[in-house]
Order: structure tokens, then sequence, then C-alpha cells
């Protein structure tokens, strides 16, 4: 696995990470000692909301800690310490202690900062990465606008309005109504606009999503939904009822629906996390799966596995690239929304996964499935390179059946037009000699006859099996079968050969016999050139003709010596290119 | 009498066994098409025939022959047993079949008639 393996390595716990959980601790125990010494005005409802949401935000960045989801975690980490930091200040403390005021204080700068760390986990998920232009710009909007607002909100603390005797943030200042009330309205249009532009990304990302990706993004987006029509029906019915505020409301069937919405977008990103991790436990049905048996499709159960429904593997062969079912395919491309990871050597990649950019996110998820497949792609091709074997073993098995055979038939028919003719006629010839002893012309012909045969009968023999290659050896039988074909062929034998077992010199003979008498029909009329030499345990026997060339090593002759030479783990190699002659090199082992 | 063999050793000495048992050799063929050709020009009263010939079947040249206007008798040798030789020579239209080491001059006369 190459690419983005590396990032496994990073530590369990990043620092950020670590910072923003001891803030969380912190200020959990600053509120915590707050309400405990401090009268406070909050319902108790509005007390376990803000609380629960707070401690929900803080569990699920700690879940995706724990999942190293490490930018995410430090996303929802960064919300959850706002959200600790800034809620108890709202509750209406009635102390003018310097912790409160400073608490309060704080609530009143950070309040504002929670839509933007908001709008920037939602941007980032569920990478934790802002990568495009648009996103980025959003975020640095949001922020700006946050920022702003906490600014003014430092000086003009809205709480001040309907509680004379509550805490007061320490910077207040006593601004007039109107401009407090137009600076309201114009902070409210700025993110409604901000709002707008936020729905319209994460449309426009939801629909550009892969379907891995869809699915990743589709529980958070449709929980933030859900909270947001809550929130504005809540809204409509307050203003309906003449209230101005939310916590006024304590209708308590409002109040559970508002805790449940809102703890509801926590939760979905934790389902969300959740559901990732569990592809995890589906590469090791990946694995079982494809060691089930080769028939199993390694495309959809990678597919399967990595939760990608569009997932596809191609594997490079000579040059080019087939995919899973052989056929020959273009190599792959990344796009908007699929990565290419190559399984394998760097170099020489086994094979080529594109897949969903969302995966990125899940380098060991990646590795997992990459070792799965290399597992399944090594037997696979051992496999097919046995088969072929077996193919070829097969196939060369036959064609030594089909030539022996051959031989056979040969040789019957030889022995029957040759030898067996002409005993016929010294047959005939010795009835008639019965009748006439004297007859010297028919004397001479069944002499004849005889000869004829005899000569016929030795040569078939010779061709059975020499009886030199018997006695002597594979050379003095090739210089025979040399000196026989006259001077158009001729052998140099370079060093002492020594004997080898009978079978291999006799494959040995009968290959190099049968080039050669390939060479003497098709080359003429070129000289032919046989060399025999010794060299590593091996008898190497090179038949070369500066003849036409261009032969078939498909061929049936070559072919057959080809397998001859095989049986006994001999090789035959050919060098025979148009107008340059051939040459073949026959090697047999010999120890 | 035409003798038909591929064989010219053989012919030879069926030639001198067939002359001495008193028939006159009219020619020689050694090929189905040339047995074809010298009937048709020599109109022998027999041939005598290897059944295996280089470009055919000697049963199929009896046939052959059988349809010419004048048709002589055929004598079929070979030197594998009739019963090698499958089905065809029992219906080919000759007057007999000869294995060639039992072929004598007085067989031959027996079939000839």
């Amino acid at each position: 696995m190459s690419g983005t393996s590396g990032r496994e390595r990073s530590p369990r716990v990043d620092r950020a990470s670590l910072i923003l959980l001891t803030g969380i601790v912190v200020m959990a125990v600053v509120d915590a000692w707050v309400m405990v010494t401090i009268p406070y005005r909050a319902p108790q409802s509005a007390v376990i909301r803000e609380s629960l949401f707070a401690v929900a935000w803080t569990a699920v960045g700690v879940v995706a800690l724990v999942l190293r989801r490490t930018l995410l975690a430090r996303r929802i980490l960064a919300l959850s310490l706002v959200l600790t930091a800034d809620f108890v200040g709202s509750f209406g403390l009635l102390s003018e202690d310097l912790l409160p005021r400073l608490l309060v204080t704080l609530t009143a700068i950070l309040v504002p900062l929670q839509t933007p760390f908001a709008a920037h986990l939602l941007i980032s998920y569920p990478t934790g990465r802002v990568d495009d232009r648009s996103g980025r710009r959003l975020v640095i909007a949001a922020y700006v606008l946050g920022g702003i607002q906490s600014v003014w909100w430092a000086f003009a603390h809205v709480s001040r309005a309907d509680c004379a005797g509550c805490t007061r943030s320490l910077t207040l200042i006593d601004l007039p109504e109107a401009s407090d009330r137009l600076a309201s309205q114009l902070f409210s249009a700025a993110w409604a606009l901000l709002g707008v532009c936020l729905v319209v990304l994460l449309v426009i990302r939801y629909r550009q999503g892969g379907q891995r990706q869809r699915r990743l993004l589709r529980l958070p987006y449709f929980s933030i939904l859900v909270a947001a029509v809550i929130f504005v029906a809540l809204s409509v019915v307050a203003a309906n009822r003449g209230i101005s505020t939310v916590w006024s409301l304590s209708t308590e069937t409002l109040v559970a629906l508002q805790i449940v919405s809102l703890l509801g977008v926590p939760l979905c990103f934790l389902i969300s996390l959740l559901h990732e991790r569990l592809a995890y436990r589906r590469i090791g049905e990946l694995v079982i799966e494809l060691a089930g048996g080769m028939d199993a499709d390694l495309e959809r159960s990678l597919a399967v596995a990595l939760g990608d429904p569009q997932l596809t593997v191609v594997f490079p062969i000579d040059g080019g690239f087939v995919d899973a079912h052989g056929r020959s395919v273009l190599p792959p491309t990344a796009d908007g929304r699929t990565t290419v990871t190559s399984v394998g050597a760097r170099g020489a990649p086994m094979a080529l996964i594109r897949h969903d950019r969302s995966l990125d996110e899940e380098p060991a998820l990646l590795t997992a499935a990459g070792s799965a497949t290399r597992l399944i792609l090594e037997n696979a091709r051992l496999q097919a390179e046995v088969r072929a074997q077996l193919l070829e073993v097969r196939e060369s098995r036959a064609r030594l059946v089909t030539a022996a055979n051959a031989a056979r038939a040969r040789l019957e028919r030889d022995l029957h037009d040759g030898a067996q003719q002409r005993m016929l006629a010294i047959g005939l010839a010795l009835q008639l000699l019965r009748q006439q002893p004297d007859n010297a012309a028919l004397l001479d012909a069944a002499e004849l006859e005889l000869t004829g045969a005899l000569a016929e009968l030795r040569e078939l023999a010779a061709g059975l099996h020499p009886a030199v290659l018997t006695d002597l050896g594979l050379v003095p039988a090739l210089e025979a079968l040399v000196s026989r074909l006259g001077p158009r062929v001729r052998i140099d034998v370079a060093s002492v050969v020594r004997r080898c077992a009978p079978e291999v010199e006799s494959v040995a003979y009968f290959s190099a016999s049968e080039a050669i008498t390939n060479a003497v029909k098709h080359a003429a009329p070129a000289p032919i050139h046989v060399t025999v030499l010794e060299r590593n345990d091996a008898i190497v026997i090179n038949v070369r003709d500066d003849g036409p060339g261009g032969a078939d090593a498909g061929g049936s002759g070559l072919l057959g010596i080809r397998d001859r030479l095989a049986s006994i783990d001999g090789t035959l190699t050919i060098v025979s290119s148009r107008g340059h002659g051939t040459d073949l090199t026959m090697e047999v082992p010999c120890d | 009498v035409l003798v038909v063999d591929d064989h010219a050793g053989f012919r030879r000495m069926a030639r001198l066994l067939l002359e001495f048992g008193g028939y006159t050799v009219v020619g020689e063929a050694g090929t189905a098409a040339e047995a074809v050709d010298s009937v048709r020009e020599l109109e022998p009263d027999l041939v005598l025939m290897d059944v295996l010939l280089p470009d055919g079947n000697g049963a199929d040249v009896a046939e052959a022959i059988a349809a010419f206007p004048h048709p002589p008798g055929v004598v079929l040798i070979s030197s594998y047993a009739e019963v090698g030789l499958g089905h065809r020579l029992e219906h080919a239209p000759v007057l007999g079949f000869v294995q060639k080491d039992e072929l004598t001059v007085a067989r031959l006369a027996d079939l000839f008639g």
C-alpha cells in the first residue's frame, strides 16, 4: 500500500486535542463549582439541556480521538470546549464576585463563536479538513462574523436586558437601546445569509459526493436539518405566544423535543463514526469470503467491505490493464469524487483500486483491504500459472502420444511397402525356380530383391534406434548420421562429451536428427553446421543453417522436438528470422 | 493379362509367374489411374490387381472397369489377409481374392477359369 500509510503511525492522541481536552475538563470543573456555590435563575431544563449538549459533544470528540480521526476530533473538541466554557455564564448567575463575572465575560465572548466552530466542523466533516475554496471562504467568513459579534457582545451582552440583578460581564458598557437593537438585527441578517450559503454549500457537496461519501454525510446532515426545523418551529411558537426568549417556554414537551433534537446531532455524528469503524469487521469477512474460493467476485467483495459500491479494481498486465473479469480496460484516473490507490510494490503495482475520496481518510482500512486483496491476487496469479503449466503438459503429452502413433504407422507402412513386397517377390521367384532351376535371370532378380530388402531393413532398424548410439554414444551416432548425409552437413564437437542416460541420449539424438533433416529439407542448398558441446551438466547441440529462415516455432516439427526435449527437462531455443537462416539450440541435462 | 501393383519387383515376378503358367501378359500398371487407362487401351481378358494402390483402392478400380463395354475378369491380391481389408471386397465385381504369399499359378488358374 502506498500513499497515505504514513499517517497510521501518528500518535494516538495529538497535542492539540490533548490541550483541548484539558481545557474542557478544567472548564467543566469550574462550571460545576460555580453551579454548586452560586445561585442562578435558569430553569432546571435549561441546565440539563446545556450540560448534556456539552457532554455529548465532548464524548463524540473523545470517540473520534479513539478512532484516530485526529483532525475531526480536533474540530469536535474545539466546539466542545466553547460549549463547556460558555454555558454556565448564560444561566443568569446571581453574584457580583470576580469568578462569576469572569465566567459571564467569557460567555459573552464565546457564545458568538459557537456558530463558527460548529460551521467549521460541519464544513470539514467527515475528514476534519476543508479542501475546497468556497468551504474555506465560508469558514473564514463565519469566524470573522463570530469574532466581530463576540467583541460586540463583550460590551453589550444580551443578558443584562432582562435581569437586573444578574452577574454582569466585566467589560459591559451601557449602550443606547436603539444601537443594541440595530446591531442585533444586523448580526441576525448576516448569520442568516451565512446560513443560506452553508446550506447551499452542503447541498452541492452532497450532490457531488460519491455514494460512500453521501452515506457518511447523510445522517449528520439529516440530524442538523431536523434540529434546525424544530428550532425554527419552536421560535415561531414562541413568537406567536409573544414570548421573546426560549427559556420562558417551559412547556415540558417542547423542551424535551428541543433536547432530543439538539442531542440528536452529536448522536448522529457518533453513529456515523462508529458505522465507518464497522468496515474493519467487514474486511475480516472479506478475507474469509475470498479465502473461501476463487469464484468469489473480488471487486464486489471489496466494494462491500469498503462500503463503496462504485469501487473498481484493475490489474496491470503486459503494459495494459484488465478488470476483474479479464477484459481489457483503460488505466483508472482519479477525479473529483475518486482516488486511485495502488496495491503491491511501488514500481510494479499488483492492482489499482479506484475508490471514493472519503476512503483517503481511512488509510488503515485501505491497507487492510489491500493486504487481503494482495493475498488473493497472489493466489489467483499462482493458480493461473499452474493451470497454464498443466495445460501445456497435457497438450505436450497428447502430442507425444500422437507422434508415437504416427511413427508406428509410418514404420508399418515402410515395412509393408518396402521389405515385405521384396520378400513376396522373392517368394514368387522361388516358386518359379522350383520349375526352372537353371533360370539365371530369375536368380539374379531374386538376389536383387533380397539385397534391397536387407538394405531397407537395416535403414529401418537404424531409424528405430541406431546401434552406434547405444554402443558408442551420442557424438559418434550424430557423426555417423552426418556422414551419411554428405558434404553439405558439417559437425564440430568442441570437447569431449560424456555419456548420458540412454533415454537422454536417445531424445537428444532424435531431436538433433530431426533438426538436421529439417534443415536439409528446408534450407537447401545452404550448408548446415552442427556443433555439440558439454556445458554445466548439460549437452548443448546447435544446428545452424544459412537458409531462408522464418521457421515456425508452432509448427508440428519444431513442436515435436520441443515436446520430446521437454520429456527429459531439455529445452529448445529457436532463432529464425526471415532471410537470416535458422539456428536451433537443444539443451539436455546430463548428470 | 494386365498386372497392377505399385512395386516393380513384385510386378516382374508376377509377370514371369503368369507367363510360366501360359498366360500372355499384355501390360503392367503401378497406380489405379494407370490401371483404368491400360484396361481401356489394352482390353485385357484378365486383371491381376493389388488392393492397396498409391492413389486408390483395387476394389474401386474393379468397379470402374466393370462398367466398360468388354469388362475383364479381375482377381485382387494383397499382402494383407482378406478380412483385414474391409467389406468392400465382398461386393466388388471380381472373380476372387488371393493373399500375395499364397499366389500360385494353380490358384490363378482356378479363379480365371
